[in-house]
């Protein structure tokens, strides 16, 4: 019988070549793969990057922004108000000249009625021709004069005469004049000047009758506004809304693996600011009533100030380029970022309203004491006034803080995810950790086997093999011997991948380790840090409850009693 | 109006069969409410529910009169509907237990886990009533109300 041969060579050639590239495209794969991931983890770090700029950027020229428009308000503000500059002026000129007694009353006069042309319907022009003919003893002008002054504001002429008599030593006329003062207010809707009648009365501007009157009255607006159903509630609210935006940000990245491990870090971030917030608030109030206040200047210093104050800050006709220019100031001061400078706009909005209630006075003279004209003194006053409302609001918003506060803090690392209290439970999590990864290390190895294709050309080859022994034993045996190595290079190459993977794998269970140790620590210091910072709420509420108005008030010596604040 | 029967875990079903039910007044709403409920509470009935807890799962029955009693005469002027939800209040049981809520009727006492929530509005509670400057917290339809020691409130829109 003739022999047969079938040269197969080439197909194991084949084969091999085949084979050969599947596992280079396999290997290509896989490094695409890893590749792909470098990518998309470096292009998530170019995004935030290019947010972050984008972000910078824009609060850049926010604040380019603010400070051209800054100037130009300022302009407007000289433009259309400067005028009222000289008038200004001469209000304090005219009584320290007469102090001097070296300016004749009709110079005074002369350059008073100059005034009355140049500033049309300003009060103060007339108000000042009635102070120069009263120095002059000149009853009919003086008193055409005042009609004058009180028809364009009543409130401001009375209590610029106020401050004037009391100056002059004229007792009854300058209680008369208050009395004026005060029949014309409502507590609901006080003008802005009433915080210099407060700022005069704390500062011992008026002594005696005077100030009794001051404080009986300030007593009986704040009765009336007490007595009003939901007032109370309001202004709990009211220091609620002033007090919390004093909470700071979190700039300095104190839990870098909490920040990105924890999809709960944006509540621990809100309550970590809000926790800060308690030492604000408590240097705030402490800082305002430490040390002694300086040196009181003599009466007449003291109300040419006060004079000052009320014929130069308080023209409504101002307010709204004042509330822009604040409103400037604020971006700049926030270094662009417009939604902290229109949150802090909100708070101190009230202190460019023509008229407000007395309790909406006082927090603006509490919180805000250069934006209405006030001085220390009268800030720590309105501060006690207000201290059972502050306490209030502030103990409200203390327990929104403490409400909001994350339980439960969630952690990831890995493709394993977890969370925690307080990391005591840190034993349980770091078991769940090394059971996740040993269940995913084992499910890895078992995908990773002969695959059923390479198992069906074993089979084709077996199949040929025994085609071909029965014909030819030798050149069987070895087509025999071709499968047995190719059986063998699948299994060693599957035990190579195997080891890779699990490798890889254990390296990233280790790594997530090390990353839940460092979150499980960090939460520990957090709890710490948010239990100190939690403490200085009692703090705060201790130093307001020790408040009270009357040690606050200063008193003229040879008053009753001299009470430094 | 029946009132709802809270959670579905560990529960203790104890009905009142003699409760007092204060007699209707003049109702009371808006501001003036707002301001009522601020008002401190007082001394008794913050001992009273501040020290209010269960061994295991069984409610006194005396205890639970003495309660319902303390909270009627700090309420005398609300309807039913304007009185607490429930009264959440820090677990003493132990662990795993930390807070529980008692149904202002006091049908149900429910104890919770750290891990397991309590149903909305009580959840919200959680934080201040384990937070140790409080003895417990009011918790109604559309606020929370904590109360310290000394009977002061503390409002949580």
């Amino acid at each position: 019988m003739t022999d047969v041969h079938v040269d197969l060579s080439g197909v194991y050639r084949a084969i091999d070549r085949v084979q050969s590239d599947i596992y280079t495209v396999s290997n290509q794969v896989g490094a695409v793969q890893t590749q792909a991931a470098d990518i998309h983890s470096r292009l998530e770090a170019f995004y935030e990057e290019f947010r972050e700029f984008v972000l910078r950027d824009m609060k850049s020229k926010e604040i380019q922004r603010a400070d051209t428009r800054l100037i130009q308000v300022r302009q407007d503000l000289e433009k259309q108000f400067g005028h009222h500059d000289e008038a200004r002026r001469h209000a304090v000129g005219i009584l320290q000249a007469m102090d001097a007694g070296v300016v004749r009353g009709s110079t005074m006069l002369t350059s008073a009625e100059g005034l009355m042309t140049n500033c049309p319907r300003y009060w103060l022009a007339p108000a000042l021709i009635a102070l120069v003919a009263w120095i002059r003893d000149d009853r009919p002008l003086a008193e055409e004069a005042l009609r004058q002054a009180m028809t364009r504001d009543d409130n401001k002429t009375a209590l610029m005469f106020a401050l004037i008599c009391r100056r002059a030593g004229r007792f009854e006329a300058g209680g008369q004049w208050l009395d004026r003062y005060f029949q014309n207010q409502d507590p609901f809707k006080l003008d802005r000047e009433v915080v210099l009648m407060l700022d005069a009365a704390v500062n011992g501007v008026f002594g005696g009758a005077a100030l009794d009157v001051c404080l009986t009255m300030v007593d009986s607006w704040l009765g009336e506004l007490e007595a009003q159903a939901g007032f109370i509630d309001n202004e709990r609210a009211r220091w609620v809304n002033t007090l919390a935006p004093m909470a700071p940000a979190v700039t300095d990245n104190p839990y870098p693996h909490l920040k990105t491990n924890s999809a709960t870090w944006p509540a621990i971030e809100a309550s970590l600011s809000a926790m800060r917030r308690n030492q604000v608030v408590k240097d705030f109030f402490g800082g305002l009533f430490k040390g002694e206040l300086a040196p009181e200047p003599t009466l007449a210093a003291l109300v040419d100030s006060r004079l000052d104050t009320l014929v130069s800050r308080y023209d409504d006709a101002e307010l709204s380029l004042l509330q822009e220019e604040r409103r400037l100031q604020l971006i700049v001061e926030e270094e662009g970022d417009l939604d902290r400078a229109g949150a802090r706009l909100d708070v101190e909005a009230d202190a460019y309203r023509a008229s407000t209630d007395f309790a909406t006075t006082l927090t603006m003279a509490a919180m805000f004491p250069k934006n209405v004209g006030v001085s220390l003194a009268t800030q720590r006053y309105a501060i006690t006034l207000s201290r059972d409302w502050i306490t209030a609001g502030y103990s409200d918003l203390v327990a929104a803080d403490r409400a909001a506060l994350p339980q439960k803090i969630a952690l990831a690392t890995g493709s394993w995810s977890g969370e925690t209290v307080d990391a005591s439970n840190e034993a349980d999590l770091t078991a769940d950790l090394d059971k996740h990864y040993k269940e995913r290390i084992e499910k890895a190895l078992k995908a990773v086997r002969i695959t059923i294709g390479t198992w069906v050309f074993v089979g084709l080859a077996v199949l040929v093999m025994l085609m071909v022994l029965g014909q030819n034993p030798v050149f069987g045996l070895l087509v025999a011997l071709g499968i047995g190595g190719f059986v063998y290079y699948q299994h060693a190459n599957v035990g190579r991948r195997r080891k890779s993977m699990r490798d890889a794998l254990e390296a990233e269970a280790r790594t997530a380790k090390d990353i839940l140790r460092a979150s499980l620590a960090e939460v520990v210091d957090l709890r710490r840090e948010l239990s100190a910072e939690d403490a200085k709420a009692g703090e705060v509420l201790s130093l307001l409850n020790a408040l009270e108005p009357a040690s606050v008030l200063r008193r003229r010596p040879g008053a009753a009693r001299n009470v430094m604040a | 109006m029946a009132r709802t029967i809270l959670g579905v875990g560990e529960k203790v079903a104890t009905p009142l069969e003699n409760r007092t039910i204060a007699p209707s007044r003049a109702t009371i709403s808006g501001p003036q409410l707002r301001q009522l409920l601020r008002r401190p509470r007082s001394a008794g009935y913050v001992t009273t529910l501040g020290k209010m807890d269960v061994a295991g799962h069984q409610v006194d029955k005396a205890a639970q009169e003495t309660l319902v009693a303390a909270i009627a005469a700090e309420f005398p002027d609300l309807t039913i509907e304007q009185r607490p939800l429930g009264i959440v209040c820090k677990c003493f049981l132990g662990p795993p237990y930390v807070v529980h809520i008692c149904d202002l009727d006091l049908n149900i006492v429910e104890h919770f886990e750290h891990t397991r929530s309590m149903p909305q509005p009580f959840e919200r509670a959680r934080s201040l009533a384990l937070h140790p400057s409080y003895a417990f917290v009011e918790v109604y339809a559309d606020s929370l109300r904590a109360i310290a020691s000394d009977g002061s409130v503390s409002v949580i829109e």
